[in-house]
């Protein structure tokens, strides 16, 4: 047999009461904004400037990579860490639905965390992360020191390739223009 | 190649800003190269489409680019375009459609049952990526005979597509069939197609200047919602035939289930109601709008549907789901084998090499250091240089 027509028959006749077009598209739109602000915050932000024994270190990567792997599943229903940091300290506003959803699931308390959004500095940011991650990884972030201002917006200024072709080509064009004028410059010279 | 086979429209651009779908113009932006780049949309058989759905209002991309400050504009609701059916599933609403279904007409018309198909499931870039064809009398004969109407407000005939005799096997069930049709050990599971040589030979792409394309092998193709893969082996088409009732037909094309997608409806019961309608039985327009009726239909058509037995080399090799299965074809790819690069900018790699005390760009090629690019490169560091000469000189002379 190659076909087990009886089992495909009925998961055609009952397939439509699984879907949900409209929150299949949120949920899609939510992983395109969830994507970077998440990625940004744990590697950009906390990985980037976590400076911990390899084990830790390891643990944390290993954390992160799992909470960005949720952020980035088409499903949705798997609350992100991420995305409730990344709402309140990094101002992802379209993050809101999500987070605050997220925060109802994991029985977080939201009070103080509103302030974040007017001045995130480095210590609330952490003091975020211990509060909401799980104790196991709460207790790897109260060792991580950050000072000074932190570019976590490294990710977002990245350029595609094509737009860098684009730049080159209109310094190309430039190049030509340049030569011309300097060409023009010397037959003054060479007049004078 | 693909440049022949494609043109650039212009396509209105429009931004989300806070639920909002803004009208924007390049002075909304920092980069009016990038942005002009954005609303450029390389498309082949739909183009001249894309431009009047664009012209008309409906069809609009969205920058990658952030744009400035755009508080205090009107729009219109996010909740009111759909962002997923005509955007690349990779980048969700990057083009949105404005429409009051929760998915586009243009979707619908592609895939009648698309209300009832997993709304990640829909046509994306083949819309854009399809070229123009050409097809031989028979295959036209076979599509004229087939085509599905649809009701959406007024009767339309189904989005144009190729249309040829699919059957259906499960993935786990074909390895044996598989490996004895093409004499290789190829399986199912990866979502790959096995087409007739004759079929494939039947189409041929259209480029902008007239000229025939033949189909390469392998090619990148799709069913109806997103049953996407690549043509993994061709057969002659006099050994492999399906009877259906008393009829014999040949087997264009051999696909697999779809497994645990729920785009089965959208595969097999149209295959299925298309395979009726070439055999001339009465099909009615199918209602792409209401959801029960298209219900109520699946049911109807899972009644009268009909299997066929697989003949392989004149032998009756199994029972399996037959019909007719519309495809778009996919040019943009270049399927020659290529080793991929490894990238070496994450962060991740950046932790892990630190601590390793590991000198990467000594190691490995840095990315997207192309030839080409790297020409482009030095030129950008000419520039610079003559850019300073040119200062060095003015000085000297003031």
């Amino acid at each position: 047999m190659l076909v087990d027509i009886s089992n495909i028959t009925a998961q055609i006749s009952s397939e439509y009461e699984k879907i949900n077009i409209e929150d299949t598209a949120k949920n899609l739109r939510g992983l395109k904004q969830m994507m970077g602000p998440v990625t940004v915050l744990w590697y950009d932000y906390v990985i980037y400037n976590a400076k911990l024994p390899a084990e830790k270190m390891r643990k944390l990567i290993e954390f992160a990579e799992a909470d960005i792997r949720r952020t980035v599943k088409k499903d949705k229903s798997q609350p992100s860490y991420g995305s409730i940091v990344a709402f309140f300290a990094l101002k992802c506003t379209e993050l809101k639905d999500f987070a605050l959803e997220y925060c109802k699931l994991l029985n977080i308390d939201i009070t103080g965390f509103k302030e974040l959004i007017n001045l995130p500095t480095n210590d609330a940011i952490l003091g975020m992360l211990e509060k909401i991650l799980p104790p196991e990884i709460a207790e790897i972030i109260t060792e991580i020191k950050i000072q000074g201002r932190i570019n976590y917006f490294k990710r977002f200024a990245r350029r595609s390739r094509d737009l860098i072709a684009q730049r080159l080509d209109s310094a190309m064009l430039m190049f030509q223009r340049i030569l011309e004028e300097r060409r023009r410059d010397s037959d003054e010279l060479e007049a004078v | 190649m693909s440049s022949k086979l494609y043109k650039h429209v212009r396509v209105k651009p429009v931004s989300i800003n806070d639920d909002y779908v803004v009208p924007v113009s390049h002075s909304d932006y920092t980069n009016s190269q990038s942005f002009y780049q954005s609303t450029r949309v390389y498309a082949g058989l739909f183009a001249n489409f894309v431009q009047l759905l664009s012209n008309k209002g409906r069809l609009f991309v969205v920058p990658k680019e952030e744009p400035k400050d755009l508080s205090g504009r009107e729009g219109i609701p996010v909740s009111k375009f759909d962002g997923v059916s005509l955007s690349s599933i990779n980048r969700p609403y990057s083009r949105l459609f404005l429409t009051s279904y929760p998915k586009s007409e243009i979707e619908m018309l592609a895939n009648p049952f698309a209300l009832v198909t997993d709304g990640s499931r829909c046509l994306h870039t083949f819309f854009y990526q399809m070229p123009m064809f050409k097809l031989n009398k028979q295959l036209v004969e076979l599509r004229n005979r087939s085509k599905l109407e649809v009701l959406i407000h007024r009767r339309f005939v189904e989005l144009p597509g190729v249309h040829g005799i699919t059957v259906f096997v499960d993935k786990d069930k074909a390895d044996a069939l598989i490996e004895q049709i093409s004499n290789l050990p190829l399986s199912l599971k990866g979502d790959g197609f096995l087409v007739s040589r004759q079929w494939i030979d039947g189409i041929k792409f259209l480029t902008y200047y007239g000229e025939e394309v033949p189909v390469p092998d392998p090619v990148k193709m799709a069913g109806a919602a997103r049953s996407k893969g690549i043509t993994i082996a061709r057969f002659e088409q006099n050994r492999v035939l399906v009877k259906v009732n008393d009829t014999v037909l040949p087997v264009h094309v051999i696909m697999n289930t779809q497994g645990k997608r729920l785009n089965k409806a959208a595969n097999i019961v149209m295959s299925a109601l298309r395979l009726q309608k070439y055999l001339g039985m009465d099909v009615e327009p199918i209602d792409a709008t209401d959801v029960e009726k298209l219900k109520s239909r699946i049911h109807e058509t899972l009644q009268r549907m009909q299997t066929g037995v697989l003949i392989v080399d004149g032998q009756e090799v199994g029972e399996v789901f037959v019909g007719i299965n519309k495809f778009y074809f996919d040019m943009t790819h270049n399927t020659l084998p290529r080793v991929s690069r490894l990238n070496i900018d994450y962060v991740q790699v950046e932790v892990l090499a630190n601590a390793l005390d590991l000198d990467l760009l000594d190691m490995f090629p840095r990315r997207d250091r192309t030839e080409q690019l790297q020409k482009l490169f030095n030129f950008a560091s000419q520039v610079n240089y003559l850019s300073k000469l040119k200062l060095v000189e003015r000085e000297a002379r003031l």
